[in-house]
């Protein structure tokens, strides 16, 4: 962590609320956007993220600060996320209201700009069809490049837990994967494939 | 065709041995199956690295800055809320407690009885105040008594509002106030 952030931690454990704004102001995108993966839907996860910073700061003074600050406050939007999932049981996914950038391309290719609305909706396709424990591990491992001990952590997991979810979202992303890809969509172009999977 | 160890090899490639790896080859060179299999997590594994991460919508910490004030707001009275039917609830407990010990200590001839007694002591009194008040008053001159009345209802009044202002706030606002 850097040290503004660290300074903004101590002082926001102090009851700074400027500095608990300066947080939020700087975790907001994380946090949403594993809110958005795991709910699927732009009101449903600025709500979540909400929730999560109003979470955390009620309980920031009794945080750990030798624990990784990101890490603490994606577990906490996970479960709630998670909680969500359980008692929603019936995963909404409307791919049409995806929010816009804060820093949109000056003059996006609509090619470029279809294929990845395509892209998003494959992704949560296959994300939504893993139990909301499994999507979290993904979700956790894809986009923050959390390790099974940190995974396990966020998720109160043991790392052999966290394995057996990994290897179960694995398979079933490969079997989802001949179900919803479309024919236009071509992943073997790209240049960040990566073959350690 | 048996496709384990192999197809739990596919989702575990970077954990391999270098023989494992050469069976699993061996392997996916007759097994279309198998070898679909990886091309999809493949697939899909490069779609999920290449998503990018979502940002929320122009204005979150705006919008975390106003609803905090609401939240606590809201947080406040619901400790109010709970403060007030702790207290309710050990009223009420006590009062129970109360009964039951009254219950197992006296009859029910007995309770009235002291209900009467109790009634009848209480109005006496009241009058014997009266009786002293009245006694009073004859004794100071006849301003006196306006002035006091003025002031002793005034002063009532001010400390009725007080304490409705009061309750008012508690429950409004909660007990602690950053």
């Amino acid at each position: 962590m850097s040290n503004p952030e660290g300074e903004w931690l101590q002082q926001a454990q102090h009851g700074d609320d400027e500095a608990f704004t300066n947080l939020v102001e700087t975790y907001q995108k994380p946090v949403y956007n594993l809110c958005y993966r795991m709910l699927g839907n732009p009101q449903e996860a600025e709500d979540a993220a909400q929730e999560t910073f109003w979470r955390a700061y009620q309980a920031i003074r009794r945080y750990d600060t030798q624990r990784s600050f990101i890490t603490w406050l994606l577990s906490i939007a996970a479960h709630y996320c998670i909680d969500q999932q359980r008692r929603r049981r019936l995963p909404t996914f409307t791919i049409d209201l995806l929010p816009e950038e804060s820093a949109p391309d000056p003059a996006p290719d609509p090619e470029i700009v279809v294929s990845r609305s395509e892209e998003e909706k494959i992704l949560h396709q296959i994300l939504n069809n893993m139990n909301p424990q499994d999507r979290a591990a993904m979700i956790m491992r894809y986009w923050y490049d959390f390790s099974d001990e940190e995974i396990g952590k966020a998720l109160n997991l043991s790392v052999s837990a966290v394995k057996s979810r990994m290897h179960r979202a694995r398979h079933l992303v490969a079997e989802r994967w001949k179900s919803v890809q479309p024919q236009s969509s071509n992943p073997e172009r790209r240049n960040h494939e990566s073959p350690a999977i | 065709m048996n496709h384990q160890p192999f197809e739990n090899w596919i989702f575990d490639e970077s954990n391999l041995t270098g023989e494992e790896l050469h069976k699993l080859e061996t392997h996916l060179d007759s097994c279309s199956d198998c070898q679909q299999l990886r091309q999809g997590l493949r697939s899909a594994s490069a779609l999920f690295q290449a998503a990018q991460m979502v940002p929320p919508v122009p204005g979150f910490t705006q919008r975390w800055q106003a609803s905090l004030v609401e939240r606590r707001l809201a947080h406040q009275r619901h400790q109010a809320r709970i403060l007030f039917l702790a207290l309710a609830g050990t009223a009420l407990l006590l009062l129970m407690l109360l009964a039951l010990h009254i219950l197992a200590t006296s009859t029910p001839v007995q309770w009235m009885v002291a209900g009467f007694q109790s009634t009848f002591s209480l109005f006496s009194t009241w009058n014997r105040i009266q009786d002293f008040i009245l006694e009073l008053i004859s004794f100071i001159p006849p301003i006196v008594p306006i002035a006091f009345w003025v002031l002793f209802t005034g002063g009532l009044s001010l400390l009725t509002l007080v304490w409705i202002i009061s309750l008012w706030r508690i429950s409004s606002q909660g007990a602690s106030q950053k």
